[in-house]
């Protein structure tokens, strides 16, 4: 019986390289709209291709093995690539796991009052904001003040 | 300018390090947050409740003309969108 070479598994290799995609798509977040917003979802087709691949890629390794090399390193790759997409998937689901903002107030709306505490320890209200620009007190009264809630530093 | 449930010493280092020059407000009991129904509850990184991201700007009326609440947090309202709905203003 001739030997014959068997054929390279390459579908759990293309895999990984999805899987890294998905895993590096989650770090390119510093880009401009509209790629930023489509980043996640990115990450999102990229983990799940790989997921396919790898299976297609198992299937070829472990039950067509007198066909295709690579029982061990698929199951390696496996193992790697379950990691990444699933770590892809995981900060997926995390990072839109915000609460509704129905009851938040809306454009057309007036905003609720407030004062608290500068950095300095200084009050300071909503009102205040538009009497005086915050680091120049000759400068005009501001036309607009735009209220960012941040979720923190850490 | 930003509010947070950072205390202001934390503020104040993040506004040194960034280099902002804005105001940035402490709110650390949520109670502005509470106000305005942004609260995310156990969304902090020890499982304290904090803001969940969001921008109002607020016209010389008192009237919130342009808002943006973050569907995904690696998603926020970039300086150029918010320059753009500060320029519509008069």
């Amino acid at each position: 019986m001739p030997v014959v070479a068997k054929r390279s598994n390459s579908a759990a290799w293309l895999a990984l390289l999805l899987a890294v995609g998905a895993l590096a798509a989650n770090f390119a977040f510093f880009v401009n709209p509209p790629l930023q917003a489509a980043l996640p979802w990115l990450s999102l087709l990229l983990a799940i291709a790989a997921l396919v691949v790898l299976v297609m890629g198992l299937r070829s390794a472990l039950l067509r093995w007198q066909i295709y090399r690579g029982k061990v390193s698929s199951i390696v790759l496996a193992i790697l690539i379950l990691m990444f997409a699933g770590a892809s998937l995981f900060v997926f689901y995390h990072a839109r796991a915000l609460p509704n903002s129905t009851a938040a107030p809306q454009v057309g709306q007036q905003p609720p009052a407030f004062t608290l505490a500068d950095t300095s320890g200084r009050l300071v209200s909503l009102d205040d904001l538009f009497t005086s620009s915050a680091n120049d007190p000759s400068a005009p009264a501001p036309k607009a003040v735009l209220l960012i809630f941040y979720r923190g530093y850490w | 300018m930003a509010i947070s449930v950072d205390p202001p010493a934390v503020s104040l280092d993040l506004s040194k390090k960034a280099g902002y020059t804005f105001t940035i407000l402490s709110d650390p009991d949520a109670a502005v947050i509470r106000r305005y129904h942004l609260l995310h509850v156990g969304g902090g990184p020890d499982g304290q409740d904090i803001a969940r991201p969001a921008e109002f700007l607020i016209d010389r009326g008192k009237i919130i003309r342009w808002t943006n609440f973050a569907e995904d947090v690696r998603v926020r309202a970039r300086a150029k969108q918010m320059l753009a709905a500060a320029s519509q203003l008069r």
